[in-house]
């Protein structure tokens, strides 16, 4: 939402969550730096760990991302809301 | 309180950064202007000590063109030892470390594991970091990526809580019990801090593995990675 809102869209083929996250923080490095780094740290676990071993993501990974996402959809919100209201 | 860390005391600045860069991606030849980029300084302030590093034969030279290369010299005698000082030092340790300090007070131990732990490391082995304590991937998403773009690797974390760190330990999990009987290299903490989240037979088995060093037997290398999106 926040890369097509800032008039961006993302190719879908050949590291698209990569380049989705590189657009986030380009969208507003200030807001989304975090986040951004965060999600692609989980990417980059996922391509490290799924395709080869099982149980390597923690009880405390899972928490924690479910709150991020959670509070990275009320971001997402608020700044939609500030930035592009003729979109909320 | 220390205030420097090993190689500061050791080397001069810019000859640590050079070592740290070239001993530990040992294949990858580097042209100064690249290496003066990486680090972050001028290729002139480069010149002396690489030239300085390949007449001691820490370093080799290759010219092509207007390009002279440089690589770590696999016939350097203590090569070897120079890469375990910098892993601990300057090229790993240090930089994580640096990462890691803010959140250092939560952390309950933190180490490296996996191929370049036990010094089976090719150039492109990514760093396997485990963190136990009661912390936030999330604060530590933008530090480990400079560590990414300092040592041009990737950087895998996993985290747990030390309530669960322990519980898996003592149930045998077994990631868990893997990462424990392998070599490690100490960012937060070390093997007593194991020891005492752990305790009993999987804290002895970390004592164990501690005592083994790189190159413990049972290390399973890297496997390729299927995709990446």
């Amino acid at each position: 939402m926040v890369v097509r809102a800032s008039g961006h869209r993302v190719r879908t083929h050949g590291g698209g969550h990569y380049n989705t996250f590189l657009a986030l923080e380009a969208a507003d490095p200030k807001l989304f730096a975090r986040p951004a780094a965060y999600f692609n740290t989980c990417r980059e676990k996922r391509n490290e760990f799924s395709y080869e071993l099982a149980g390597v993501v923690s009880e405390l990974e899972v928490q924690e991302l479910l709150r991020e996402v959670s509070e990275f959809a009320l971001l997402v919100g608020r700044w939609i809301q500030e930035r592009h209201p003729e979109l909320a | 309180m220390r205030t420097r860390y090993g190689a500061d005391a050791l080397f001069p600045a810019i000859r640590k950064h050079i070592l740290a860069a070239t001993v530990m991606q040992p294949e990858r030849w580097w042209y100064a202007s690249q290496l003066a980029r990486h680090l972050k300084v001028s290729k002139t302030s480069l010149q002396r000590e690489l030239v300085n590093l390949a007449q001691a034969g820490v370093l080799r030279k290759r010219t092509e063109g207007k390009q002279v290369y440089y690589q770590a010299d696999s016939d350097c005698p203590f090569l070897p030892e120079l890469q375990g000082l910098m892993a601990k030092t300057a090229g790993l340790v240090d930089v994580v470390r640096e990462a890691l300090a803010p959140a250092a007070p939560c952390i309950a131990f933190a180490f490296v594991y996996g191929s370049v732990a036990s010094a089976r490391e090719i150039a492109t082995s990514d760093v396997d970091l485990m963190v136990v304590g009661e912390i936030a991937v999330a604060d530590l998403a933008l530090p480990l990526r400079k560590v990414r773009e300092r040592l041009g690797r990737e950087v895998n974390i996993t985290a747990y809580s030390t309530e669960e760190f322990a519980r898996k330990a003592r149930a045998g999990h077994h990631f868990v019990r893997s990462v424990l009987n392998k070599p490690k290299l100490f960012i937060v903490g070390t093997a007593n801090d194991v020891e005492a989240v752990v305790g009993g037979e999987a804290g002895r088995a970390q004592a164990r593995s501690e005592s083994g060093a790189p190159g413990t037997p049972g290390h399973r290398g890297k496997k390729p990675r299927r995709r990446a999106s």
